[in-house]
């Protein structure tokens, strides 16, 4: 599979280690990062943590396309609509992934999934360093989103070096922690930099000039990435400034509209009839409101929705049941009903299968 | 107040003239008179209420349909160094809001979307305020006749009323006679200035060729692109047109050219819009999408591999060649086959039946959602099908007024989008007629403008008898875009943040 994108030996991988308990769509959550029960569950069972949130901008016909490509290279099967198995040919591919790219153990997208953050905040600090030592007050920030930007202010006035040095700190860090890396060229980031005088590639430039596929150049700057974060994270006094930036960022959680609104109106005391009645809503799109609540909202009470015996019940069922599909922990605790497991396993989702 | 404006200009902008109407139309504000001004783009309008709003008591409101634009202009004052200034939009977080509303009266420019004056808290915070000048930006939305006609913006002169009849500057690039009459009685003014300058742009030369089918357009475009002097922008009427050119020219060894559009991802734009200004890049494939709120002087052509739906919009795309005052040119290239894809765009506009149909439905079964469609942008998109464009319309005229039912809006709705879609055919004739025309290219678009007089030597237009000589040029590759130079990431780390 020479021809193939890098994503394909991936999504190939993915489909090895699912082994035909799950469909295609369970890879496509995985790599975007969907933090559904349900992939959560996966990447604990499957061991595919490390490439939790690796490829977000996969796109479903993308996706489509590359196991469609798949099977047609007789890498893998359709045993049922959507469910594929690997052949013997896909097996003996897939089990030597890391062998044939070992920056790929680099890679850790569960522990890093603010890795796009952390990329912001570089890119952005490292532009801000560059105009300060060179002198240059007026320029366009090469990240747009404000909580972004205001992190860097505050960065800023944190800082007690004066700011012409912070080009020097950084550079002593970014070049020692880069240079230390022994599966992916420094290029590959630093190539994507912007400073005073230099406008950084695109992703699509990048693999370009340094003549990788895409997908390929994409999983090596990942992988750099979460290099820097870990050489970062392992030596926090040798790296004061990435330690600092790969620090903790809340990021605000994506809710939608309509779920923030039922949200407000749970803080006011309304109960999920109620809120239906008001909002002029279905019950079943309350309830879901409040499954994503408990997914995306660290802490949330789902104590006003069951007992705790019922709570417990639902998780050691989940932990007992075969195979992870909600029908099977219904057959456990037949007393629960699907909104209660749903709940239980997006609030304890993390833990529940480790 | 006796203030030498070129001093200020010098001292708080950087910029030792003014742009041709510039000082007038900043003179009639500062003298306290409602002002109506069209300037041709490329002259910088922005500068028509900032400078204004340095010397004078009070806030600017400034109410902008353009949400990129709108956060463009927040940048571009927050890098001169002014922190007073704020954007109500819907990129705000409720939180967010409530901060910017609870302290107001501490901006010194307010930037506001029209559809968020619906909101009451909005526009209660206004108008505790006590305005300098309120300015409407792109005024050509409050007409029907305007070709992009925002039904909400038809509320602008109730609610100037009701923040008590500010001082009041309307600012436009391009407006028929008929639309600047809309403007001022939309928004009730009484009495007013009136600065209307020429929308011609001497300097930039103009050509249209006519081929047969689009391969033969493409092969003129390679052509073109291959003995045109850059820096020049290639204008598409599709993102995929843009994408799959830029390659195509990549491939037959162009340096430094990319595509630009509404599609990519932000880091990408931004990247790819700096590494244009910088000189990093010599060519553009765009869509719409591009162009607006760059400050880039130098551009040398602009080409229209599609053409866009009005002569309005021709005239704001090629206006950002030659800013700088030097010879550029405005080719435009048009087959038959075009047609079908321009009708389709005037199609896509609108939701269709289907889609409409889709909508009402989706508001039958969650009868909550009818009093705050916005909440539900996401969901009603979903279930309808509907592009962005398709929703904001909806949405728009949804809310310009109140409906007794259902039946009554999709009746109204309707009539409304069979108007428009037969006024952009209008439009659309005129862009063929301009294509066709037998005699001087610019006497026809400033007809269009109800303008008189153009220029016409040798630089006019191909049917003045310019040829396209004096624009030949080479173009200076561009740094290692092209594989010339070996990337040596230690020096180029070093180069970025060290002193040299």
């Amino acid at each position: 599979m020479t021809k193939q994108p890098f994503l394909n030996k991936i999504i190939l991988y993915c489909l090895y280690k699912l082994n035909g308990d799950r469909t295609v769509s369970s890879v496509f959550h995985l790599l975007n990062g969907k933090k559904s029960s349900q992939t959560l569950q996966d990447i604990r069972l499957f061991g595919l943590s490390s490439f939790f949130k690796t490829f977000e901008p996969v796109s479903r016909p993308v996706l489509d396309i590359a196991v469609e490509t798949l099977a047609e290279s007789g890498l893998i099967e359709e045993i049922s609509s959507l469910h594929y198995t690997v052949t013997e040919q896909g097996r003996e591919e897939a089990g030597k992934l890391f062998s044939d790219f070992p920056f790929l153990t680099l890679l850790n997208g569960w522990k890093y999934q603010n890795t796009e953050v952390f990329w912001e905040k570089l890119s952005l600090l490292v532009q801000v360093a560059s105009n300060l030592v060179h002198g240059v007050t007026s320029y366009v920030p090469v990240q747009k989103n404000a909580d972004i930007q205001k992190w860097i202010k505050d960065f800023l006035r944190r800082q007690a070096f004066n700011r012409r040095k912070l080009g020097v700190v950084l550079y002593n860090e970014l070049e020692a922690a880069l240079a230390s890396c022994r599966y992916v060229h420094p290029s590959v980031v630093t190539i994507r930099l912007t400073g005073s005088d230099f406008v950084g590639l695109t992703l699509k430039q990048a693999a370009k000039v340094l003549e990788m596929e895409e997908t390929l150049y994409h999983y090596q700057f990942l992988a750099l990435l979460h290099h820097l974060l870990g050489t970062a994270g392992r030596n926090p006094r040798e790296f004061p400034v990435l330690t600092e930036i790969s620090g903790g960022f809340d990021r605000k959680f994506s809710l939608t509209n309509s779920t923030r609104i039922t949200m407000n109106l749970l803080a006011k005391g309304l109960s999920l009839d109620e809120i239906a009645y008001v909002r002029g809503l279905k019950i079943s799109t309350i309830r879901d409101h409040v499954v994503e609540l408990a997914l995306n909202v660290d802490g949330f009470d789902i104590s006003p929705y069951m007992d705790k015996k019922t709570e417990q019940a639902i998780i050691s069922a989940a932990k007992r049941a075969s195979s992870k599909q909600l029908k099977q922990i219904r057959s456990l605790v037949e007393h629960a009903d699907y909104f209660q497991i749903r709940l239980v396993m997006a609030k304890y989702g993390d833990e529940l299968f480790s | 107040m006796k203030i030498n404006l070129e001093e200020f200009l010098q001292k708080k902008f950087q910029f030792a003239n003014f742009r041709p109407g510039q000082k007038e139309v900043i003179s009639s504000v500062l003298a306290g008179v409602h002002t109506v001004a069209m300037l041709p783009t490329g002259t910088g309008k922005s500068l028509c209420y900032q400078f204004p709003g340095y010397l004078l008591e009070g806030q600017v409101i400034v109410v902008s349909p353009l949400l990129s634009l709108m956060q463009d202009q927040v940048e571009q004052l927050k890098i001169m160094g002014e922190k007073r200034v704020c954007a109500i939009n819907s990129f705000l977080t409720p939180r967010e809001k409530y901060a910017v509303l609870s302290r107001l009266d501490r901006y010194k420019f307010i930037y506001v979307s029209p559809e968020m004056l619906h909101g009451e808290r909005v526009l209660n915070s206004l108008k505790k305020l006590s305005p300098a000048l309120f300015v409407v930006d792109e005024a050509h939305c409050i007409s029907q006749w305007g070709y992009d006609f925002r039904p909400e913006y038809m509320k602008l002169g109730r609610i100037r009323k009701e923040l008590g009849n500010p001082l009041t500057l309307t600012l436009t690039a391009t407006a028929t006679r008929p639309v600047i009459d809309d403007i001022i009685c939309s928004l009730h003014l009484e009495e007013w200035q009136e600065y209307i300058y020429s929308v011609d742009r001497p300097n930039i030369s103009l050509a249209v060729e006519i081929f047969n089918d689009g391969n033969e357009k493409l092969k003129r475009l390679f052509e073109l692109t291959h003995f045109l002097r850059g820096p020049g922008i290639i204008y598409f009427s599709s993102k995929k047109m843009a994408e799959e050119t830029a390659v195509a020219l990549k491939d037959r060894g162009m340096d430094g050219v990319e595509a630009y559009h509404a599609g990519m991802d932000q880091e990408s734009r931004v990247l790819i819009q700096q590494q244009f200004i910088k000189g990093q890049l010599q060519c553009i494939c765009a869509t719409s999408a591009f162009g607006m709120g760059i400050n880039k002087d130098n551009v040398r052509y602009v080409i229209h591999f599609h053409m866009p739906l009005q002569p309005e919009s021709y005239l704001q795309e090629i206006g950002r060649a030659g800013r700088d005052g030097d010879e550029s040119i405005a080719i435009l290239l048009y087959s038959p086959g075009d047609d079908a894809l321009l009708d389709q765009l005037i199609q896509s506009e609108y939701p269709d039946k289907e889609q409409l149909d889709a909508f009402i439905q989706f508001l039958m079964q969650n009868p909550g959602a009818a009093a705050d469609l916005r909440s539900y942008g996401q969901e009603i998109c979903q279930a309808a099908g509907l592009t962005e464009t398709q929703w904001r319309v909806t949405g728009d005229f949804y809310e310009s007024r109140d409906f007794p039912n259902l039946d009554r809006f999709i009746a109204e709705f309707t009539l409304f989008i069979d108007n428009r879609k037969q006024f952009k055919q209008e439009k659309l004739k005129q862009m063929k007629a301009y294509v066709y025309s037998k005699n001087c290219r610019r006497e026809r678009l400033l007809e269009y403008f109800a303008e008189k007089g153009a220029i016409k030597n040798n630089r006019c237009c191909d049917l003045c008898g310019m040829t396209l000589e004096p624009f030949i040029g080479n173009n200076v590759p561009s740094n290692f875009h092209g594989k010339t130079t070996v990337f040596d990431w230690r020096s180029h780390l070093a180069a970025i943040l060290l002193e040299s």
